[in-house]
């Protein structure tokens, strides 16, 4: 589910897609896909989420765990730098699915 | 979409081979001769170029990919500022290509892209060769406007250096600050929107600011003459700047006069509505447009920036031409390293789909730019995008922002710690 995703631009846009694409090459109208999502957050975290440097690696870890510090994260329940200006406007499907995929990187 | 994809025929590869003979730089070019799977030629090896090319080989090795620089090596812009501070060596801020050839197995040409042909599919490399495509990628970053200051062109660049393409002017610049004497007066001039990198200008008065302190020099002036009544983390650089940097930095902006309009590098005269300064350093960043193949090969507009449509970054002008980064123009997007790195992504992904014939996913693009204006202690703004109904990407309402006011020194400290963590992981996907 993406309906937390809603965009803001010109005019207030909300996006009601009916279900997240499983395939990474699934069809147009159905949302981003993880993947899609998920490779932004390489950009700080690293390939695969394996960070090379300060911030935290991601990878490998529990779905549960990550899924539990993300919603914290977007929820204000957990301090943090930029992961909730980040994470806000994501859904709890959204959130376990970014877990789930990070957690199965190796 | 377009979806005209489909391979290069025999005839194309027969007249490809056949020109290259003519040209004699079979050798060098024997890699893209050979190759059997699609064929994308990348143009610009900088954030957005480099990105895109390694992962197109990381989603699908089978495609050929060619990846067009005419530089040996990349200078980053993001935290060259860091090196005019004295916070960064400028060997640190230099990157090499060798992983994206020998790791990844991309065919690197140290050549400029003379002329791009979209009807044909082709590129004309500067050495003379044409190299057919099925999908083109432009990443070729910003074309500076000589003389839209009138006085500032590329002789006077040498004297006042806009430091906005990192290389030797970022050493020019680290030159002429180490020699200021106490007492002169430096003057940067900001440009308006759009232009590479917008909160650059004011981080950059900051870092010259933390080398003057940390070099005694007190009663050395920096005046930012700025085209703009506002700018990105405006309240975050304003209260900061007299806690670090008590009288030192000031900001004149466009309503004060503070839009430069013309420069003399003879007097080192920097005239602006509000005046005509004398500087010892004169900073200046000229107003800018995409890089000059994309103009070349009819993808910018007329304001000289280029339309794509979100979804796999296509030209609205040329289809099979992709652009990237600083030369497109991506709705609420800004010109950022960062940026460039997410478009880089998704247009990969998109572009190794449309190759092999599958339809490219919707995406979801994000930023996240750090500035630094003193040594553990640095901002940040952050946003996510998607692309929104009217074929331009757009800011997903209640995400991102800048880091808040009036937090302790704890939590810039932190963004100062993840600011080099971001260069450490974004170097890694460019060029690990």
């Amino acid at each position: 589910m993406i309906k937390g995703l809603s965009i803001v631009f010109t005019v207030v846009l909300v996006f009601s897609s009916a279900a997240r694409a499983e395939d990474p090459q699934g069809p147009e109208g159905q949302g981003p896909t993880t993947e899609s999502i998920a490779r932004n957050c390489t950009g700080c975290h690293g390939v695969d989420g394996k960070s090379p440097g300060s911030i935290p690696t991601i990878y490998g870890k529990s779905a549960d765990w990550m899924t539990e510090r993300l919603k914290e994260f977007r929820d204000g329940k957990r301090d943090s730098t930029i992961m909730q200006r980040i994470i806000k406007p994501f859904a709890d499907s959204d959130i376990q699915a970014i877990a789930k995929y990070f957690a199965t990187r190796k | 979409m377009t979806k005209k994809n489909g391979l290069r025929t025999g005839l194309a590869r027969r007249t490809f081979l056949t020109a290259l003979g003519a040209v004699g730089v079979m050798p060098l070019l024997s890699t893209y001769a050979k190759a059997s799977g699609p064929r994308v030629i990348v143009v610009g090896a900088g954030f957005g170029g480099a990105t895109c090319a390694k992962y197109i080989k990381m989603l699908d090795p089978g495609i050929d990919v060619t990846l067009i620089e005419r530089s040996d090596s990349y200078t980053t812009c993001p935290f060259s500022n860091l090196v005019l501070g004295g916070l960064r060596s400028f060997d640190s801020i230099v990157h090499s290509y060798q992983a994206l050839k020998s790791h990844w197995g991309i065919n690197l040409i140290h050549d400029t892209a003379a002329a791009v042909d979209g009807q044909a599919r082709t590129v004309t490399l500067g050495s003379g060769p044409t190299l057919p495509y099925d999908r083109l990628i432009l990443s070729p970053g910003i074309e500076l406007l000589w003389n839209a200051i009138p006085g500032y062109d590329e002789a006077a660049a040498e004297i006042m250096p806009h430091g906005w393409k990192a290389g030797p002017q970022t050493l020019l610049l680290q030159k002429q600050l180490a020699a200021i004497e106490d007492g002169a007066l430096i003057v940067i001039a900001a440009p308006d929107n759009p232009y590479r990198c917008p909160p650059a200008p004011y981080e950059r008065a900051s870092m010259m600011a933390h080398h003057l302190k940390m070099s005694g020099k007190s009663r050395v002036k920096i005046m930012i003459l700025d085209a703009k009544d506002k700018f990105t983390k405006q309240d975050l650089f304003l209260q900061a700047w007299p806690r670090f940097y008590p009288g030192v930095i000031e900001w004149v902006s466009g309503s004060q006069g503070g839009e430069v309009t013309a420069v003399d590098p003879k007097s080192m005269t920097v005239t602006a509505k509000a005046g005509s300064f004398k500087a010892a350093l004169a900073n200046i960043v000229p107003p800018q447009s995409a890089g000059q193949i994309a103009i070349q090969a009819g993808v910018a507009k007329i304001d000289g920036w280029c339309e794509i449509e979100p979804w796999a970054m296509e030209s609205k002008n040329v289809p099979g031409i992709h652009v990237i980064g600083d030369a497109c123009m991506p709705g609420a997007m800004p010109k950022s390293g960062f940026a460039a790195n997410s478009q880089a992504k998704n247009c990969a992904a998109a572009v190794a789909a449309l190759v092999r014939n599958r339809k490219p996913t919707e995406p979801v693009f994000m930023n996240t730019c750090y500035s630094t204006i003193a040594p553990n202690y640095a901002v940040s703004v952050v946003e996510v995008f998607r692309a929104a109904t009217n074929g331009v990407i757009a800011v997903v309402m209640g995400s991102g922002g800048q880091s808040p006011m009036n937090v302790p020194d704890s939590f810039r400290s932190a963004e100062y710690d993840y600011a080099q963590g971001w260069y450490d992981s974004t170097m890694q996907e460019m060029f690990g």
